[in-house]
């Protein structure tokens, strides 16, 4: 995978974690709790199912070439 | 019933079950057993509120990640389902607290216990009113996610839930 390609996927986890931000806030507004996600909170998590599908990839792509 | 609604539904039914479990066991404080906010997140439509209590301010809400497929018969004709989601178990230290400075440790503790005792349970299965069903259930990793400024405790889980044999019609 070329650097290129990894940093549009870790930026679509990124964005995928903002998003789940926006609706901790529509929560957060409903409870009156602020229940929201930290930035450093955000990178983490997006972090996390980076690391988790890059695993899963390399599984894969191992599995492929040892299967031929 | 889709796969978050499952999710939540499973919480929900076997929530007062476990959370008696634990406290009988010794395990957990009755005083920390109660049912937090179980959300779907999208079902919140502005000013319309969500169709699960939200009178507690202990949430676990619920996303779904991803979900993959696999034909593994020669001819297809059956489909596995795995589904992949993120459960953030997130309580407030507030005014609940009184004295106790380690309320929303100990809260957070009773809720991540009382949750994975209910998913554990039902790791062979779950079936609701309407009879969707999950075959399996697995938790995956924990972590953490505390926020002080906010006096915010939290987990986010990982859960695995898969569905074998489906007829593809």
């Amino acid at each position: 995978m070329s650097f290129r390609k990894a940093t549009e996927v870790f930026n679509d986890f990124l964005a995928r974690e903002k998003q789940r931000n926006i609706q901790m806030l529509e929560v957060s507004r409903l409870l009156r709790v602020d229940l929201t996600f930290t930035n450093e909170e955000l990178i983490k998590n997006a972090e996390e199912a980076y690391i988790q599908y890059m695993e899963k990839l390399i599984v894969e792509q191992v599995e492929a070439a040892i299967n031929g | 019933m889709d796969e978050v609604s499952l999710v939540i539904d499973l919480l929900d039914n076997q929530w007062s079950t476990s959370a008696t479990t634990l406290v009988s066991a010794g395990t957990i404080n009755v005083s920390h057993s109660g049912k937090p906010s179980l959300i779907d997140v999208r079902s919140i439509e502005k000013n319309k509120g969500v169709r699960y209590d939200l009178s507690s301010k202990d949430v676990i809400i619920v996303f779904e990640d991803s979900n993959t497929m696999d034909y593994p018969t020669v001819f297809y004709d059956v489909r596995n389902e795995t589904y992949s989601f993120t459960l953030h178990i997130r309580t407030v230290h507030d005014e609940r607290a009184g004295t106790d400075a380690d309320f929303g440790k100990d809260r957070l503790r009773a809720l991540y216990l009382i949750t994975r005792h209910a998913i554990e349970s039902k790791r062979r299965g779950y079936e609701s009113s309407d009879n969707s069903c999950f075959n399996q259930l697995f938790l995956g990793a924990r972590s953490e996610s505390n926020d002080r400024a906010k006096r915010l405790f939290g987990y986010k889980l990982n859960l695995e839930a898969k569905r074998f044999a489906q007829t593809v019609p």
